[in-house]
């Protein structure tokens, strides 16, 4: 029977009754025990989406010939390799395109400081916020000029048909981790609002993950018109062009916008 | 105002209860994180605020699970009861820990851009058709919402000044939670590394969907059920059923509402069965210091006339009873609000 004076009777104002306690000490190191292993046991379950990183701690400056096309780029001679060039994508801080800064300074040679962003073979650079692009004074070496214009120069590798999710490449290149998918579409709409470069991730047949900066078939930034596609999974076709080491795909304006 | 506002206080109980909780809540979520931060290092380090979004909002969800579990297993179980006693206090912890979620989601998901962010929140849609494409912050945004209404209404001054519309306004509660299913389904759960949240989800479903359904089929609250026939008087049946100190509910033409208790062995007293409070069922209160007590939070009225003890002044409705032989009846015409009638004496030996 329920309403039994066998069965103890609490009242909040009142001391817990004996039987009471007996039912709730244990009872409650039980649940502090399982808040503890739940907690432990959700995080451990949590999937990395790196190797990324984003080197905050200290600023780096490099050189180069800086382009925009249409995302700002730095092209610059490998330091470890002299044989070899690089193209760094340049971001703002906050999710806006460097395109203020760089714009003015096109086809210059310029020193560039701001934080890494590195991801694979990927190099980014987020932008300093104090002064953060100037024309070099001088340039030592006028070969590495003439070498990085030409590495720069865009060559059509023909036409390609894609499937892939749309990201924003700042996010996704180590800002973020995780930095692409569904949780992740409001930041990558944001993003590309912002005029981050916007980028296709494709899976490749051996399992790697590559990425194809996204632009209009006249080469111009398509960021904007793909923002309420972020996080989608679209197939493309468009035109592929390699300018320095980085590659791009422009897409038809039948596609996905 | 319905009635007077007489707030239930602070009490060393509460403190307890209060402790047990914010330190399950701590070890939940300084263990989330420390083993996350072992886990997943340098490249792979995964970014703090995405780590604490997800800390909070899983404990948030854990916690809501309790919270919705409690109602039933105190109705299958007295001994919950005290876990009741204090739910508020659980509710609004739990809305500040999803809080939390909400604005760390909005800081880092939707801020730093051209947009206002709880515009990006409303707007970053995507399309309700398309899987993976859904607007899943708008319903965690939405039960953030009802949860801050809760939250913010929880004090007994509202439920005071509200008076029926209270209840309503807190079963928002399971609307509250559904919303919370399609924010956590059609987002984090549309990831192709979904982890444990699944499991997650199907273990509250099934335990909140479960205890309500078994609740409801085997421990509905135990009463009398009676039918008024044309004379005013109804039969309710040998006072031996009530033991010493304690009541029975009795529903009367399918309503229920009144409760009868013996006390001090030999004496019985009909009163409404709705607390004044928040309408804790009287009939499985017990009779303390010669008061009726209500198993809820415990407000008392006195068996003779409903009133509670001075210096508190709510009033319950009474009802006139009648023994013939060691049958109860009833007058089921409720008397107004705190009016002392004749206390039925029992004569017949047991
Ligand atoms: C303003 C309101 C809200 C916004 C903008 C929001 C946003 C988000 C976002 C972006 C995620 C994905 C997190 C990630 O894994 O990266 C998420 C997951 C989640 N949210 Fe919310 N949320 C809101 C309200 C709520 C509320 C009130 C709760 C209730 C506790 C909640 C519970 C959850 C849970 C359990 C997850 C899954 C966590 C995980 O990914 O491990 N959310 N929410
Ligand atoms: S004391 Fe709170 S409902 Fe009765």
């Amino acid at each position: 029977m329920k309403n039994s004076d066998k069965a103890p009777f609490f009242v909040g104002y009142l001391d817990m009754p004996k039987q009471l306690k007996r039912f709730y000490i244990p009872l409650v190191i039980l649940v502090g025990v399982l808040s503890a292993l739940g907690g432990m046991s959700i995080a451990k379950q949590q999937q990395s989406d790196g190797p990324a990183e984003w080197q905050t701690s200290s600023t780096v400056t490099y050189h180069g010939l800086l382009k925009m096309e249409p995302y700002p780029v730095l092209h610059r001679i490998n330091p470890d390799n002299a044989n070899e060039t690089e193209s760094i994508l340049l971001v703002n801080q906050g999710k806006f395109s460097a395109e203020h800064y760089a714009a003015p300074l096109e086809d210059q040679w310029v020193s560039v400081t701001g934080y890494p962003i590195i991801r694979g073979g990927w190099t980014m650079l987020e932008l300093a916020s104090d002064q953060p692009i100037h024309t070099a004074a001088k340039i030592e070496e006028p070969s590495e000029f003439s070498i990085l214009g030409q590495s720069s120069s865009s060559v059509s590798l023909g036409a390609v048909s894609f499937s892939g999710e749309i990201a924003d490449s700042k996010c996704f290149l180590g800002v973020m981790n995780p930095g692409k998918g569904t949780v992740h579409k409001a930041c990558a709409e944001v993003c590309l609002l912002g005029g981050i470069p916007a980028m296709l991730l494709v899976l490749g047949e051996d399992g790697l993950k590559y990425g194809y900066l996204l632009t209009h078939s006249d080469g111009s930034s398509v960021s904007k018109e793909l923002a309420n596609q972020a996080a989608k999974q679209v197939e493309v076709n468009g035109e592929l062009v390699k300018k320095g080491d980085l590659l791009y795909l422009q897409i038809g304006e039948s596609e996905v916008l | 105002m319905s009635h007077t506002f007489v707030p239930v206080s602070w009490n060393p109980r509460k403190r307890v209860y209060d402790v047990c909780l914010w330190i399950c809540i701590a070890l939940y979520i300084v263990l989330y994180v420390s083993v996350t931060n072992m886990f997943f290092q340098q490249e792979d380090a995964i970014s703090t605020l995405i780590v604490l979004m997800r800390a909070f909002s899983t404990c948030g969800f854990i916690m809501l699970t309790f919270i919705l579990c409690i109602g039933p297993l105190a109705r299958i179980d007295q001994r919950f009861l005290p876990l009741l006693y204090n739910r508020r206090h659980f509710g609004v912890s739990f809305f500040l820990i999803a809080l939390i979620h909400g604005a760390l989601a909005i800081f880092w998901y939707h801020s730093f851009g051209d947009i206002n962010p709880i515009v990006s929140v409303v707007t970053s849609g995507g399309s309700y058709g398309g899987v993976g494409d859904f607007p899943f912050q708008l319903f965690g945004l939405l039960s953030l919402l009802m949860f801050f209404v809760m939250a913010a209404t929880s004090h007994d001054y509202w439920n005071a000044t509200l008076g029926p519309l209270w209840k309503s306004l807190h079963l928002l509660v399971y609307p509250g939670y559904a919303l919370l299913i399609i924010h956590i389904g059609m987002g984090a759960m549309q990831e192709s590394n979904t982890g444990i949240l699944p499991y997650m989800v199907f273990i509250s479903v099934t335990l909140v969907g479960g205890l309500h359904l078994y609740s409801a089929l085997f421990h509905s609250r135990q009463s009398l059920a009676v039918e008024q026939e044309a004379s005013s008087w109804v039969e309710v049946g040998n006072w031996q059923q009530i033991e010493n100190d304690r009541g029975i509910t009795v529903t009367v033409n399918g309503a229920e509402r009144v409760a009868i208790f013996r006390y001090d062995e030999c004496k019985l007293s009909a009163v409404s069965n709705v607390c004044r409070h928040q309408n804790g069922p009287l009939g499985e209160g017990k009779v303390i210091d010669g008061c009726i007590t209500c198993p809820w939070h415990g407000f008392q009225y006195r068996p003779e006339d409903g009133r509670s003890p001075p210096p508190f002044t709510e009033k319950i409705e009474t009802f006139k009873l009648k023994l013939e032989g060691n049958v109860i009846y009833l007058d089921p015409k409720p008397l107004p609000l705190g009016t002392p009638r004749e206390v039925t004496m029992i004569t017949t030996t047991h």
